[in-house]
């Protein structure tokens, strides 16, 4: 007895089978399907780069909100280091409150800067400011 | 088709767009239809499978470069959407790929578009029990007919492999013919 072989079969066996005219009325039936096809949806620039968009802005806001927490950081430091001096200040020294008003009038005293008037004007300053001098040479 | 580029060329021209897609539709919807219906088994499902793929070969002839043959790009793109309805019909309905053969091939005995003698509906058995590749590289090669040089570029897998993948499915369909 022969071993059982796939090609002695006839060819192509699948058994499978369409209804009758199904082929005939394939064509019509697809156009019409064609014919009821939706248009294809163009999708904006921004809706197809959304998560791009999205991404940049969350980027920003994240920076942004860093940068501020940031400066508020730096600011609360100076806040406290100037605190830390005046604090100093008021309890290394006794300078009294006229001392104080006399110092923030010199600041607001031009001092010529010019290099030939320089050593001059500042003798001129020294003079008319005798709280200066008791300052600096305390 | 005997000139393809220039077949292409009419698919692709507005004004003998519509006659060259008939052509098309009168060539390749038999032959489909046998492809995809050997995948899918129901001919419902065949049909709907069948409406896509052309629909899709309508839609996507204007991105076609002719990398491949028309034949290939079409019977591949019949190929993935069997492949994707199955899938699809599946996670649907809760089965697994075996769970739907197995339900399938019962249904194949009282389908009426089922012509086949015992032994059709024992290798259709024999079929199911290979793995998916095999069970595609089988079909394509003993019931369409489909030159491996073809195949390869249906599938996206070298001539060697198809031959050992069908080799294999025939020595393991032949074992389990003589053993039931």
């Amino acid at each position: 007895m022969n071993p059982f072989n796939l090609n002695n079969p006839p060819k192509n066996p699948s058994g499978f089978t369409a209804p009758e005219g199904y082929f005939e009325s394939f064509s019509t039936r697809l156009q019409n399907r064609l014919e009821e096809k939706p248009p294809v949806k163009s999708i904006s620039f921004w809706r197809k780069n959304a998560k791009t968009f999205y991404g940049m802005a969350a980027i920003l806001v994240i920076g942004l909100g860093i940068g501020m927490l940031w400066r508020w950081e730096v600011q609360k430091e100076e806040e406290a280091h100037w605190s830390a001096i005046a604090s100093y200040v008021s309890e290394n020294t006794d300078l009294t409150d006229e001392h104080y008003l006399e110092l923030i009038e010199l600041q607001t005293t031009e001092v010529p800067v010019t290099s030939d008037t320089e050593a001059e004007a500042l003798e001129e300053v020294l003079l008319e400011n005798e709280a200066l001098e008791y300052s600096i040479t305390q | 088709m005997e000139n393809e580029k220039a077949f292409i060329q009419e698919l692709l021209h507005p004004k003998t767009r519509d006659a060259a897609f008939g052509k098309l539709l009168q060539y390749y919807q038999k032959p489909l239809y046998y492809h995809i219906r050997s995948i899918v088994l129901d001919h419902d499902d065949a049909d709907d499978v069948l409406q896509n793929t052309f629909i899709k070969v309508h839609t996507y002839l204007k991105d076609f470069k002719g990398e491949s043959k028309l034949y290939s790009w079409i019977y591949r793109i019949a190929t993935n959407e069997s492949l994707t309805f199955l899938q699809q019909k599946n996670k649907r309905q809760g089965f697994t790929h075996s769970e739907w053969q197995e339900k399938a091939l019962a249904k194949l005995e009282t389908d009426v578009y089922f012509e086949g003698e015992a032994f059709q509906l024992q290798l259709q058995e024999a079929i199911a029990r290979l793995p998916e590749k095999q069970q595609l590289v089988f079909k394509m090669k003993y019931f369409q007919e489909i030159k491996y040089e073809d195949m390869s570029e249906i599938l996206g897998t070298s001539v060697g492999a198809l031959k050992a993948s069908y080799h294999h499915a025939v020595k393991k369909i032949e074992e389990f013919i003589k053993t039931n």
